[in-house]
């Protein structure tokens, strides 16, 4: 365990009791040698019996008190080694105990910035304010340290030591609580320019908000006032039927909500990555929370679909502007996802991706395209019957493959492992404030099955 | 005659003996004081040498 060094007080026998040693032997023989010399030096000019009494007293010092000098020299050295062992040992212990700790609960550090995973935020003293790079049990505390301004700190998660202020190791921006110390859940939503992500992610918070949370019994919120407040602001855009503006960000912009109550604490990151920048590979390395997804919801606009496209041609251009089909291929959506995730992340060309994919055909609202596509699980119902569930996985797929999309189907069942198909609808109607209110259909569903994929024991309570 | 050699070689065995035994006894106060003078010296290294470090405060 190389630790980096400290701006802490080390335990007394894991530094300054070696050069307490050393300076303890150095001073003690000093000591003999002085004491002999005394008494030798008594026998100077003395007569015949004190010369023999101090000559044989000096002698005894030397001889004598040098065997138990280096007795007491090794037995200070044993006590040391003792301490040393019983304190690494009790250390290693706890810092064991707490990342198996952390590591059943899921918890881990994840900058909201920069996106980086890291197993230990950067601590503030709470005192001085030095950052303590790897606040755990270790040589300068089993339980707690002493900062060199003389400050005792936890150097554990039993002792709360997420209480104090920290900060990403990698790009310095300040951390929550919730940050460190949550069980995290990480939910991409993949899709080209266009397809509909943002207005999913919008619909999906929403649920999870208003419909999710108070089933769960739990409270749901925002990390931060600013996303509460663009939440307030979409959702009030959506009750007018004004849809989500268009994502600008190039990195991943993120809903963080955390769920709070009777479970163990979660924070749900819903991310929508803006569709530009699926339009090169090379910028999708920006998205660091793809090395680490729970699940992840991949969204395909049909009107992206040359057959569909041509299928509905005449209808499109009379609502080119509201339906805003997507310009980017989804297969090549896909394939720059996959390139992305093995050029960055370690996927072999030929690996499957563990975590689930569900593949969610969007704005099918429009030219009743639903009615085309047999529904064996009707909208807004969670089941666990899997047949209805592989009905439904059946006729999205034959309906892919009826628009010539068969090559993306066969794509995705190669390289995930665990597919599950949903259509949605992630306003409900095409934009038009005429027409009043967004009511999405079908959202809820894709996210609900990723998050009992992810965490079972989420979807479990729910019930 | 014999007599007289058994009773001076009884005198120089005991005379020996008593040698031994003054000999021992001398070192045996000698290795006593030698040993305590040098515990007295590693306690007093001990305690000037020994401190627990403290933060700045």
């Amino acid at each position: 365990m190389s630790m980096p060094q400290e701006p802490a007080i080390k335990s007394y026998f894991f530094g300054k009791g070696y050069r307490d040693l050393w300076d303890t032997i150095k001073d003690s023989w000093q000591r003999n040698l002085k004491s002999a010399g005394n008494l030798s030096s008594k026998a100077d000019g003395a007569d015949s019996f004190p010369l023999v009494w101090w000559y044989s007293a000096a002698v005894s010092v030397v001889v004598f008190g040098t065997a138990v000098f280096l007795i007491a020299s090794v037995a200070h050295i044993v006590v040391l080694a003792i301490f040393f062992t019983l304190i690494y040992l009790a250390f290693s212990f706890v810092y064991l105990a707490e990342r198996i700790f952390l590591a059943i609960r899921g918890f881990s550090a994840v900058c909201p910035e920069c996106h980086s995973r890291n197993p230990l935020p950067h601590y503030f003293c709470s005192s001085c304010g030095e950052v303590h790079q790897r606040l755990i049990p270790s040589s300068y505390g089993i339980l707690r340290r002493i900062c060199q301004c003389g400050q005792r700190l936890p150097s554990t998660f039993f002792l709360k030591r997420g209480e104090l202020s920290s900060k990403c190791p990698d790009c310095g921006v300040l951390l929550s609580r919730e940050h460190t110390e949550t069980k995290k859940l990480f939910i991409p939503i993949v899709g080209g320019p266009a397809v509909g992500k943002s207005s999913y992610l919008l619909s999906a918070v929403r649920g999870l908000v208003e419909e999710v949370a108070p089933s769960l019994g739990v409270e749901a919120s925002f990390l931060k006032d600013m996303e509460a407040e663009d939440f307030q602001h979409l959702c009030e855009g959506l009750d007018k039927g004004r849809p989500p503006e268009k994502t600008q960000d190039r990195l991943p912009r993120a809903f963080n909500l955390k769920l709070t109550g009777g479970l163990t604490p979660r924070l749900i990151y819903l991310y929508d990555p803006a569709g530009e920048a699926y339009a090169a590979t090379g910028e999708m390395l920006l998205h660091k929370y793809q090395e680490y997804f729970s699940g992840m919801i991949f969204l395909i606009d049909p009107f992206a679909l040359p057959m569909v496209r041509q299928e509905f041609e005449d209808r499109i251009e009379t609502c080119l502007g509201a339906l805003k089909p997507s310009d980017l291929s989804v297969e090549d959506t896909l394939s720059r996802l996959l390139i992305s995730l093995e050029e960055s992340f370690g996927l072999s060309k030929t690996g499957r991706i563990r975590a689930p994919l569900a593949v969610v055909v969007n704005k099918v609202d429009a030219f009743d395209l639903e009615g085309q596509i047999t529904r064996a699980v009707p909208t807004g119902e969670i089941t666990q019957d899997t047949q209805a569930w592989n009905q439904q996985n059946q006729a999205i797929q034959e309906w892919l493959w009826k628009w010539d999309a068969g090559g993306l189907v066969h794509q995705i069942e190669t390289r995930f492992s665990t597919v599950r198909y949903f259509v949605c609808s992630a306003l409900g109607h095409m934009p038009d404030p005429s027409a009043g209110a967004f009511a999405p259909q079908g959202v809820l569903e894709p996210l609900l099955w990723i998050l009992n994929q992810a965490d079972g024991s989420f979807f479990k309570q729910r019930g | 005659m014999a007599d007289d050699d058994l009773g001076g070689c009884i005198g120089a065995m005991f005379l020996l003996a008593l040698g031994i035994l003054a000999l021992m006894a001398v070192i045996s106060v000698g290795s006593l004081f030698g040993a305590g003078v040098a515990l007295k010296n590693y306690a007093e290294a001990l305690q000037k040498n020994v401190r627990p470090e403290r933060g700045r405060s």
